[in-house]
């Protein structure tokens, strides 16, 4: 099994990743050899009759009060992991700004 | 021989070593290894600050000064005890502890290694990405905070393979760690740098987390006890997320006893991750209950089976794959299967449970390879969604000094150009498949299927563990394999970890005991326990550890 180019290339921008055209191919490949292995899954599991009955937490009363609890990191601090900051703030792009060509 | 924990506690309680002398020791052979560059083994990746480090031995030698004094003004009943004559082989260390020694904590004054996924407070924290390059964390992982108040010493990071994605310890952005003993091998991944730092001896006692194998795996081939616990015993808070639905943190030592004792040190419940929770066994006092059964001072008779607990009744299951399984080195199988038999006629077991027979015929021929298909889905489906955080804005080194926002770009441009530059190629394969999986007209097929075949391995398990108590079986199919033979084969690379990931699949906890060497490279016994019997996995690892070294199988060459 092996992905198409256009599948990557959706995946990819849907996982908001650029690729280069070598990537691409190599992708397609490696992500086709991968889904053609996990796609025994299904003939595995034909015929087994399994209830699925997940739960992170065990119990939700056991779950810690919500309320809010003082952090005793500074805003600086917080701040020093942004990767770009002014004014005491974190700065992001514009989302609807266009794009300079 | 490196030291154990328990060797370097008595060191320090007989004042045979100051923890000053310690620290400056490991980060000496720290130093020493990274001096050689990509020569050397690329094992730690980032050491804290040194005059802080150099404080706290200070201030922990000052400890010991009080810990001794209230020792000797105690009386002579400890004293005359201790210490053994220097390079004894055993210590009565924990018999000293008990006997009130209060103020020396579990881990007082042990120097560590943690991987660089695990968070400490205002120290370093990459994930070996180039994503996180200069990131600090702003707070502190449960489990640091614990080793801390544990009394252990946390001298900087180990290696990794990307965001814990890899087997080997080469996806990572700070180059390849290298096998201690051969230095042309892979350590294991993905805790590649933990493992390799005790292996070389450069701190007794270092944390992995294990996923899907990365504790295991990189302690089978390193020839070190690996413990992964049940999901729920240990809290992740502070772990960068791999998988959030099987991540677990555990220890890598050189014996059974120092890895109860290190385990001991994180467990409980933590209201930071509402996913750990309580079992039946809350392990209090666990590691004397594996540790007075595994100091075998010269003098004191050795215990027979029958006086262990975990021994009585013991029900032992082989853990294999299928008989014929593909790429099962024929070296690997021999020595388990004559490891296991040893042990198995020396508890007097007659038989050995067959997990395929246990399991229907059919259903035991693909269980391992339904339990990495169910892996390879869950698993890039977490992470698709785990590092969709990694948008170029929150975290990460800032890229201009006075805070302006780099060039005019819009918000997706920053998203692909720092996701795109920032993450290896590993990493970017699973986000998209783990995209793929999960994205419709495809998620009833994978994700959906993988949920059901998930509950299926654990009811599996659940039925398994009414006939047996411990599954013992290869870790890895393979030693220690060469760096690159594997790299560019994901589907090859997957499958070191086919032993490790039912265990994590299964809720189950797991640890990778060294039983010998196969062409002279360190060879792992896998022992699977039932979610929440770590107690019993590690009294009954430690009595194959401790019976493997009275066959002259030692842990460490």
């Amino acid at each position: 099994m092996e992905l198409s180019k256009d599948t990557v290339t959706k995946l990819a921008s849907l996982a908001r990743l650029k690729l280069t055209d070598s990537e691409t191919e190599r992708y397609a490949q490696t992500l086709g050899a991968i889904l053609g292995h996990v796609d025994r899954l299904q003939g595995y599991m034909k015929g087994k009759d399994v209830v699925v009955d997940r739960r992170v937490v065990t119990d939700p009363a056991e779950l810690r009060a919500d309320q809010p609890n003082p952090s005793d990191a500074s805003r600086d601090e917080l701040l020093a992991s942004a990767r770009a900051v002014k004014n005491g703030r974190v700065v992001v792009p514009g989302v609807f700004e266009k794009r300079k060509a | 021989m490196k030291p154990t924990i328990s060797q370097l506690l008595d060191d320090y309680r007989a004042g045979r070593t100051t923890v000053r002398a310690a620290v400056e020791s490991s980060l000496a052979a720290i130093d020493a290894d990274r001096a050689q560059g990509a020569d050397g083994l690329n094992a730690v990746v980032s050491i804290h600050d040194r005059s802080d480090l150099l404080a706290q031995a200070d201030a922990a030698d000052e400890r010991w000064e009080q810990i001794r004094a209230a020792r000797t003004d105690r009386g002579s009943s400890s004293t005359s005890q201790v210490p053994p004559p220097a390079g004894g082989a055993h210590s009565t260390s924990e018999e000293d502890e008990n006997r009130g020694v209060v103020t020396a904590r579990p881990l007082e004054s042990v120097p560590v290694i943690v991987k660089d996924n695990i968070c400490v407070r205002g120290e370093l924290v990459t994930a070996a990405s180039k994503i996180l390059a200069g990131y600090r964390s702003a707070y502190s992982a449960t489990v640091t905070t614990k080793l801390k108040n544990a009394g252990a010493i946390i001298l900087g990071n180990g290696n990794m393979d990307e965001f814990a994605m890899g087997s080997s310890g080469e996806h990572s952005a700070y180059g390849p760690t290298k096998h201690p003993i051969d230095r042309s091998r892979v350590p294991g991944g993905s805790s590649s740098g933990p493992a390799a730092s005790v292996a070389a001896g450069f701190v007794p006692l270092s944390f992995g987390s294990d996923t899907g194998g990365s504790i295991r795996v990189p302690a089978s081939f390193c020839g070190l006890v690996g413990l992964k616990p049940t999901y729920g015993r240990v809290s992740r808070h502070g772990l960068l997320a791999l998988a959030s639905s099987l991540d677990q943190i555990g220890p890598f030592t050189h014996t059974v006893a120092d890895a109860a004792r290190a385990f001991e040190v994180i467990v409980g419940r933590d209201p930071m991750d509402q996913t750990t929770r309580t079992f039946g066994d809350d392990l209090t006092g666990l590691t004397e209950t594996v540790v007075s059964r595994t100091s075998s001072t010269s003098g004191e008779s050795e215990p027979t089976p029958e006086e262990i607990p975990a021994l009585r009744h013991l029900r032992i299951g082989s853990f294999d794959g299928p008989a014929n399984l593909e790429g099962l080195d024929a070296g690997v199988r021999q020595l388990i299967t004559n490891r296991r038999e040893q042990f198995l006629s020396q508890l007097t077991i007659d038989d050995l449970v067959d997990f395929n027979q246990l399991v229907d015929t059919a259903a035991a021929a693909e269980f391992l390879d339904l339990a990495l298909d169910v892996y390879y889905i869950t698993l890039p489906a977490e992470v698709s969604s785990n590092l969709a955080r990694y948008d170029g804005i929150r975290f990460g080194k800032r890229r201009t000094a006075n805070g302006e926002r780099p060039g005019a770009q819009t918000l997706l441009d920053q998203y692909l150009e720092t996701r795109s530059a920032g993450f290896g190629a590993e990493t970017k394969r699973r986000i998209m498949l783990g995209t793929y999986v999960l994205s419709s007209g495809y998620y009833d097929a994978y994700y959906k299927t993988a949920l059901k075949a998930r509950a299926y391995v654990e009811q599996v398990f659940e039925r398994v563990f009414e006939s047996v108590n411990i599954l013992m079986g290869p870790s890895v199919a393979t030693p220690a394999f060469k760096l690159g033979e594997r790299i560019d084969d994901p589907l090859a690379m997957y499958l070191s970890d086919l032993y490790a990931i039912p265990a994590n699949i299964g809720g189950l906890c797991a640890i990778s005991v060294p039983c010998g060497t196969v062409s002279g490279l360190p060879v792992g016994m896998q022992l699977i326990a039932k979610g929440g019997d770590e107690r019993r996995l590690l009294q009954v690892a430690s009595a194959f550890e401790r019976w493997n070294q009275e066959s002259g199988i030692r842990n460490q060459e």
